[in-house]
């Protein structure tokens, strides 16, 4: 269980975060400037919050009624920044035992050579972090915090520095760990707070995802529930939806449907959920039709994007694969119909 | 086409025949003779000591309060640290003889003296050489600190390190050569330090003189062997020591 309800003032922004969830992988989504590495140290206690409160797995680490600030080093947490953060005077060894001298704690060489294997580093820990490349050194890293026995492991987009795919490959082999963690005779799971934003990363991180918006935590959900079916414009707008438009008279007349949409002002569709009807095709029983004419076409190799102008000049993003663009025949000025699937449209507040 | 990098090499070259000829032309007056009477002069053994120790203490009591000062500022920002970061050149450049006048009235004050009397004696010298001295191990130690960044600290206490531990482990331990290096500078400055020492402790003969004392004493009574032949040891002695500092340094820095 993670508890946290606190409030910071700085000179040109107020942070007030709320989150409440019993999920142990948790992702921080949301621009960059949004407060999510503040709400990191925070809990890190790098600093501390104005008022509130903070508690990870029944430990109150903050309480300003109580008077409660706990020292850094009685949180137990790990904590992973983006910068390389590995002791240069330190042996690789050195460095990922760190923990377990400053602890007093035991670790079984059994699992302490599993986890080094999981990780690849069993053969460098005679090294001198600079001899690592940067994906070895967050290994390391990622090491020397799971020993020391956190009750949370804060990720503050430390793989942000590396490569796609030395990345995904590297988010994978953590995924594994973190879940094995039990196995291998930790006492208790080990919760995950995860902050970043790129949407891929945020996709394979989490179970349940809050977006972070201008100090403020705006919604918090399941994974896909939220990338399904967000709740504010502002979080559409960062899990790029691509089409989103106001309701009004004029589409309410298309998309009939819109018209249940209560106290939502906008709607939107992702572009792989618009259907294209063939030039053939019936028209009859389809649903949601709009007819508009093709400005420009993008081709991605594994699918192709197709701007298409509808009325009043607004964009409609649409997005199929290859093969499909190919039978369809699609040339820039072509006059197309297409229809919105109904189950695929999601209604959207603004947040003021 | 004359490369500007060979002109700078030239320069360096220049500088340093320039210095060699300079001391060369001492070396008229030396003969073995003038070692040997002087190292079978007790005075100079004598003033060697105190140097030595003089200049110890002073290095002592400038990592006591240059190094957390200099972590300090290294660490603050804003317009009053910059003040006192430039207060701490005063010593720097300022002449010491100047620095020994305030010094020297600051412990004849009648309320001092009740407290201690320092004004010629050899605690006198140190609290002379270490006014003068500090500043290079302040400087260099926040040099060393400001290229340290803090991230390391925070890391070590989320592993369980408290608040010193996970100071000396990294930060500490991360600017130790660049400390090191203003201890030395602090012992040399203090070794070699002449004004202030002579006008606090009074230069005393067999009592609170150092080397450079020793030499301009020596000068002034026109025993001129001794005083070469004893600056000749001086500089051969601190050149000795910086190298084999440096060459310590070298190799501990090759294992980072």
């Amino acid at each position: 269980m993670i508890e946290i309800g606190v409030e910071k003032r700085f000179k040109k922004l107020n942070f007030s975060y709320e989150l409440k969830t019993k999920s142990n992988k948790i992702v921080l989504f949301g621009p960059s400037g949004a407060g999510k590495s503040n709400l990191l140290k925070m809990i890190a206690g790098f600093y501390p919050p104005d008022t509130g409160i903070i508690k990870v797995a029944d430990r109150v680490l903050f309480d300003s009624n109580k008077n409660v600030n706990l020292p850094i080093f009685h949180r137990n947490i790990g904590y992973l920044p983006q910068e390389y953060t590995l002791f240069p005077n330190m042996t690789v060894r050195e460095n990922i035992e760190y923990a377990v001298k400053q602890k007093h704690l035991k670790i079984d060489d059994k699992i302490y050579s599993e986890i080094l294997e999981l990780l690849e580093i069993k053969e460098k820990l005679n090294d001198k972090p600079s001899t690592l490349s940067g994906g070895q050194k967050q290994r390391v890293a990622i090491a020397r915090a799971i020993f020391s026995r956190p009750d949370i492991l804060l990720f503050d987009e430390p793989f942000s520095a590396l490569d796609k795919p030395i990345k995904e490959k590297l988010i994978d082999t953590l995924m594994k760990l973190i879940d094995n963690l039990v196995k291998f005779n930790f006492d208790s799971e080990v919760k995950s707070i995860f902050v970043t934003h790129s949407i891929e990363d945020a996709y394979l991180l989490g179970e349940e995802i809050a977006i972070v918006y201008n100090g403020k935590i705006i919604e918090t959900g399941k994974a896909k529930e939220i990338f399904d079916t967000p709740q504010f414009l502002e979080t559409a707008l960062l899990l790029n939806f691509k089409n989103i438009f106001e309701i009004n008279e004029q589409f309410m007349e298309r998309i009939p449907i819109l018209k249940n949409f209560k106290d939502k002002n906008y709607f939107g569709i992702r572009p792989e959920n618009v259907m294209i009807l063939r030039d053939d095709a019936s028209k009859n029983g389809r649903e949601n039709l709009l007819e508009g004419y093709v400005e420009r076409i993008k081709l991605f190799g594994s699918f192709a994007e197709i701007n298409m102008v509808i009325f009043k000049k607004k964009i409609l993003y649409i997005r199929l694969p290859i093969h499909a663009f190919n039978k369809l025949s699609i040339v820039n000025g072509k006059r197309l119909t297409v229809s919105l699937k109904t189950e695929s449209l999601v209604g959207f507040r603004g947040l003021r | 086409m004359i490369k500007y990098s060979d002109i700078f090499k030239f320069i360096t070259y220049l500088l340093v025949i320039f210095f060699v000829i300079l001391i060369s032309f001492s070396f008229d007056n030396l003969s073995t003779g003038s070692f040997k009477t002087l190292l079978n002069d007790n005075l100079f053994l004598k003033a060697l000591k105190f140097g030595i120790l003089s200049a110890t203490f002073a290095t002592f009591l400038s990592c006591i309060f240059g190094i957390p000062a200099g972590f300090f500022i290294a660490r603050s920002k804003g317009k009053v640290i910059q003040l006192i970061d430039s207060f701490f050149d005063i010593p720097v450049v300022v002449p010491p003889l100047i620095i020994g006048v305030f010094i020297l009235n600051f412990l004849s004050d009648e309320t001092v003296v009740k407290v201690t009397n320092m004004v010629f004696t050899f605690k006198g010298a140190v609290l002379a050489q270490f006014f003068i001295s500090f500043p290079f191990t302040l400087k260099m130690s926040k040099n060393a600190f400001e290229l340290v960044s803090p991230i390391y600290e925070r890391i070590a206490m989320t592993l369980g390190a408290g608040y010193f531990k996970s100071f000396y482990d990294t930060t500490f331990k991360l600017a130790l050569n660049g400390i090191l290096s203003g201890m030395i500078l602090s012992w040399l400055r203090s070794f070699g330090e002449f004004g202030a020492t002579l006008l606090v402790a009074g230069g005393i003969r067999g009592k609170t003189e150092n080397l450079p004392i020793y030499i301009y004493l020596n000068m002034m009574e026109g025993d001129y062997d001794k005083g070469i032949a004893a600056a000749f040891l001086g500089v051969l002695f601190v050149f000795v020591f910086i190298v084999t500092v440096r060459f310590i340094g070298n190799k501990k820095r090759g294992d980072v």
